[in-house]
């Protein structure tokens, strides 16, 4: 579960996040829109506490990150898996022991078992066991997508997924290996899902509630029926070079 | 007006750098006392910083002792005390010139490495990724660093000291015409608790300043590629000017008020 309330964060004088709140139950998917600069990808860095609100709450499992103690934000961490935006792999480490790398630091596994698990989660995320000893940068940007899911979902076994941007700049086949992955995820693993994007064509397909953010504020947060149906001038404003998109899963979702 | 703006402006962002450099300085000491600690990733800095620093270290050590050498002993000879030749070269080398030159080499060396790595760590989200480990990148990064560095610019500095040395003796024993006896008992009888420990304090001070600014301008970098470039320009820059200072200041200080014991 996780609560915005009346969450405020600015850098410098520049406010980035204004007045935002929301509420996202356990086991839910929800994405996150918004044009570039929007303020989206700084929401899933104040939930992991990479960054501190300057007011507001945010709660995470019932939990006020705002106000907590670093070593206790190391547990919260723990039940939260992050694929940050170009997977941001540790490029001098080769694929096995970036996918393994929180077993590396805090399992007292033997290298063997480790070996075993990152082969086995290799396979989950849909990548060929061949690639073990490659460096990030000889795979292609999906394939780089999929090895930092497995290394977050291997981490720590999380709760929640956070997805900053995991289909920009793919390919179309990639974009809908990397959907298929994340709904994938949710469904077996039971997580609840943030996914960060701009493409409207992906959001619907990852989930069926919607947050629009717009300058740093709330434009809107509900279900698809209402995504569609709403007359606001900034959703309106924001889906309408979406709208043979938005139409086209009315459809689909009418069928 | 507009140059007292300038001024003021310029001021204003100096001590507030330096404010943060303090901060960040105390944060990384700090790092070195907590657990976990990371005895792998020093080893490799160790060997990266001291077996990559060797060839230029011993380039440095014999290019400047010689050159000192030869032109003490045409100094010296115009007084007939080419025999001090070794006591100078003591005093020069491993007082002075020593710790200066490898702080110098290994600040352009090894400063540039430690601040586009890690601020390319930091442009690529990476030490954000470490952090939503759980792992705290100062402990992780900056700490090894600064522990190699610790260990390595002293052990430099001696390298650098005894190959000075050697290259002086070559100049003497072959250009001067000093016997290798007169040479290597000058340098023995200068060669006291006095000076080593100043030839030895110094690179210690020298290792904390490469250390400390190499890591904070890495970790503060901004701006995608081009910040990264930024930063590792400014961090070698100022961590060679800041050595050079703080040379001036600890002689000073040393012959000052610490004469007396040393």
């Amino acid at each position: 579960m996780i609560e915005f309330k009346n969450v405020n964060y600015s850098i410098g004088e520049k406010k980035i996040i204004r007045n935002v709140s929301f509420f996202i139950p356990d086991d839910e998917s929800r994405v996150i829109m918004g044009q570039s600069g929007s303020g989206k990808s700084t929401i899933l860095r104040l939930i992991l506490g990479l960054a501190k609100p300057d007011s507001g709450d945010i709660l995470v499992d019932g939990h006020n990150i705002c106000r907590m103690k670093q070593k206790k934000m190391r547990d919260i961490r723990k039940r939260i898996g992050m694929v940050f935006q170009d997977g941001a792999l540790f490029d001098s480490l080769t694929i096995g022991e970036n996918v393994g790398y929180y077993l590396f630091e805090y399992s007292k596994m033997k290298l063997a078992e480790i070996d075993d698990k990152v082969r086995e989660m290799l396979g989950f995320v849909g990548l060929s066991e061949d690639i073990i000893d490659d460096l990030p940068d000889q795979l292609s940007g999906g394939m780089q997508r999929r090895v930092a899911i497995g290394r977050a979902l291997l981490s720590t076994d999380p709760k929640i997924m956070l997805y900053d941007e995991p289909t920009t700049g793919l390919d179309p086949q990639m974009t809908q290996n990397v959907i298929s992955l994340i709904n994938r995820l949710a469904e077996v693993k039971k997580v609840t899902s943030i996914v960060v994007t701009h493409q409207i064509s992906d959001a619907f397909e990852l989930a069926r509630n919607f947050i629009i953010i717009d300058s740093g504020e709330v434009a809107f947060d509900g279900s698809l029926d209402e995504l569609i149906e709403n007359k606001e001038s900034r959703v309106v404003e924001f889906l309408k070079p979406f709208r043979e998109t938005v139409a086209n899963v009315k459809k689909i979702d009418f069928i | 007006m507009a140059l007292f703006k300038f001024l003021r402006d310029w001021i204003k962002h100096f001590v507030i750098e330096l404010q943060r450099l303090f901060f960040f300085s105390i944060k990384m000491i700090a790092s070195l006392y907590r657990r976990p600690i990371y005895p792998a990733e020093t080893f490799e800095q160790m060997y990266i910083i001291g077996v990559g620093s060797l060839f230029l270290i011993v380039l440095t050590g014999l290019s400047a002792g010689q050159a000192m050498a030869l032109e003490f002993a045409n100094e010296l000879a115009d007084f007939g005390s080419k025999n001090y030749l070794g006591r100078v070269m003591i005093l020069a080398i491993v007082r002075e010139l020593g710790p200066i030159l490898t702080g110098l080499m290994v600040a352009s060396r090894v400063a540039a490495g430690i601040t586009s790595e890690i601020g390319a760590m930091k442009s690529s989200k990476q030490l954000d990724a470490l952090v939503a480990f759980g792992i705290d990148p100062l402990r992780k990064l900056a700490a090894p660093r600064l522990i190699a560095l610790l260990i390595m610019v002293p052990a430099l500095t001696i390298v650098c000291d005894i190959i000075s040395l050697i290259g002086g003796w070559i100049v003497s024993v072959f250009m001067a015409h000093i016997t290798s006896l007169t040479y290597w008992t000058a340098v023995k009888q200068k060669l006291i608790f006095g000076n080593i420990f100043i030839g030895l304090f110094k690179p210690f001070i020298f290792a904390l300043i490469i250390g400390f600014i190499s890591c904070y301008k890495g970790f503060t970098s901004e701006g995608g590629t081009k910040g990264v470039g930024r930063a590792t320009t400014e961090s070698v820059m100022i961590s060679s000017i800041t050595i050079l200072i703080s040379n001036f200041i600890i002689t000073k200080f040393i012959s000052g008020y610490l004469k007396a014991y040393l």
